[in-house]
């Protein structure tokens, strides 16, 4: 089983890496937001460090919906996708290993590069650990959602803005808890117990979440 | 004669306007009560749609099958 | 075959006919309860001692929120029942509850607005109650926006019943987070007016309304229900059959 979760991951890793253009079209998606964010509103520090916790989570959010139509969609494509859903054993861990993939090469990569935006964006230096923390903890919980919202939607054309539509909402109580984990250690409160709280979103939604998009799956994917 | 159920308000106009709270109020009545009404009327509506569609198509299949039965050699429908 | 035929479409059949017989029952409560509701809240309870008038708008707001969040349920365990038992017939419920869901949710939000005016002196607050009010709205919209998104009426109904169950644990979580939220983001200028305690003679008038919405519901449902089913075997079932009797379809 651990087998069927590492192979998965790594046969996923593989592929990220020859398309390696690709992967940094989140990325990039983050910065330039950022940048739009001080010609929007003003280029202020103050303004923009009141602004920053809330604007940083909710790019990240966004990079991460629209890195997540291709998850399940090019298997479906060329038929790997069946050839999985057929094989009874292990199921649940490939699907997992590409999900942690997605993560590994979206939620990763944008936690590491948070530090930047927190400079463009004038975030006050006591709120860059928890922010790093915080991303780190929350866009695992981000792309364990998005999934299941793929998975639904993988054997639509144009799937993408009612991708959105579904699993947004879905990312409410994620938004919280992590801007909330910036704001409170700006002002310099205790932001161990949000950063909990995400944490165990997370985890609740690594158990729950590889269970549902292999239901989905079976059921859009096989028609 | 004044108990905890009575009626509030002296006069139709003072009822309409409740010290300056009518708008919001009869606002809030007359949008849930048009969501309500077509909540109903839209599935009725819905539903004698269909049902004429199906009839429709029964008279349809009717004059077919008696325009076949005068002229069995392939008649004009 | 003919048991078949009988097992097939007996379903859907057997629900038509029955609701027929209970929906005026059903109606004529309801309509009778919101009238009595309507007018004992409107015009017979007393003033609210803060608030004045104004309050009177919790007889609507109040009974609508209940059963936007009550819908959600209704339409995921109907969602859930046919998901494990197969039964088209909750999937039809499940199609028209998220409709019906979807409308009252709105009712909700619009008179928390135009309660919102009077009391707060704006029509949005980003109230902990009206958000989590909106954002039911946003998921009954990802159920019926997926549910439309499908071609085929099996892979909605099912892809549609596993969103709305993916729903029902996120809605506990996503309530418990935006209080929480709420208590951080507070402003102090809002005073929790809504939160004083209904005397005896507001609440009552309240319970008849609860109850009316929830007759009312339950009517809406049926019928919505009944057009659905309907629409679903008017192509080649018992409707047709019932209209046609025998050899209807034989030149086709």
């Amino acid at each position: 089983m651990n087998s069927a979760l590492t192979r998965s991951l790594r046969r996923e890793l593989l592929l990220a890496a020859r398309r390696r253009g690709e992967l940094a079209n989140p990325l990039l998606f983050f910065v330039m937001v950022a940048a739009l964010v001080p010609l929007g509103i003003s280029p202020q520090a103050s303004v923009l460090a009141e602004l920053a916790p809330g604007m940083i989570w909710v790019m990240a959010l966004l990079a991460t919906l629209l890195s997540l139509e291709p998850l399940f969609a090019e298997d479906y494509r060329d038929g790997t996708l069946d050839q999985l859903l057929l094989a009874p054993a292990g199921m649940v861990f490939v699907i997992l290993g590409k999900m942690l993939a997605h993560w590994l090469v979206t939620g990763l990569p944008l936690t590491l590069i948070a530090p930047l935006l927190a400079v463009l964006l004038a975030l006050p230096a006591a709120g860059w650990l928890p922010l790093l923390l915080g991303l780190l903890v929350g866009t695992l919980a981000l792309s364990m959602i998005g999934a299941m919202g793929a998975a639904l939607t993988v054997s639509l054309q144009r799937s993408g803005v009612l991708l959105t539509l579904i699993v947004m909402p879905l990312y409410v109580p994620v938004i919280i808890f992590g801007s909330a984990v910036v704001q409170r250690a700006i002002e310099g409160f205790s932001w161990l117990a949000p950063l909990a709280l995400l944490g165990s979103i997370s985890l609740l939604a690594l158990a729950l979440c590889p269970l549902v998009v292999v239901g989905a799956l079976r059921l859009t994917a096989s028609d | 004669m004044s108990g905890p159920i009575d009626w509030q308000f002296e006069s139709w106009a003072a009822f309409w306007q409740m010290a300056g709270h009518g708008p919001y109020v009869w606002a809030a009545v007359a949008v849930t009560a048009v969501v309500m009404v077509a909540l109903l009327v839209a599935p009725l509506r819905r539903q004698r749609r269909l049902l004429a569609e199906v009839r429709a198509e029964q008279a349809r299949a009717a004059r077919r099958a008696a325009a076949t039965a005068d002229k069995p050699a392939g008649g004009k429908i | 075959m003919a048991w078949q035929w009988f097992h097939q479409w007996g379903s859907p059949r057997w629900f038509y006919q029955r609701s027929g017989v209970w929906l005026p029952w059903l109606g004529g409560a309801a309509g009778l309860l919101l009238a009595i509701g309507l007018v004992w809240g409107l015009a017979l309870a007393p003033a609210d001692f803060k608030q004045g008038n104004s309050y009177r708008i919790i007889y609507l707001h109040v009974p609508a929120s209940f059963l936007a969040l009550a819908g959600y349920y209704l339409m995921a365990i109907a969602g859930a029942i046919g998901l494990v038992w197969k039964i088209k017939l909750a999937y039809t419920a499940m199609k028209c509850a998220a409709t019906i869901g979807a409308a009252l949710t709105f009712v909700a939000l619009f008179t928390g607005a135009v309660w919102g005016k009077p009391t707060w002196g704006t029509y949005w607050v980003w109230d902990a109650r009206i958000t989590s009010m909106l954002v039911l709205l946003f998921l009954y919209f990802g159920v019926i926006a997926l549910y439309q998104a499908f071609d085929r009426v099996d892979v909605a109904n099912k892809a549609a019943a596993l969103l709305a169950l993916v729903g029902t644990v996120n809605v506990p979580i996503i309530y418990k987070s935006v209080d929480w939220w709420y208590t951080l983001h507070q402003p102090a200028s809002l005073k929790l007016t809504g939160e004083s305690t209904l005397h005896a003679s507001m609440l009552q008038p309240l319970l008849v309304m609860v109850v009316g919405f929830y007759l009312f519901y339950a009517a809406a449902l049926l019928l919505s229900m009944r057009a659905e089913v309907i629409a679903r075997e008017s192509g080649g079932g018992w409707v047709k059959a019932l209209a046609a009797g025998q050899g209807g379809g034989q030149q086709l």
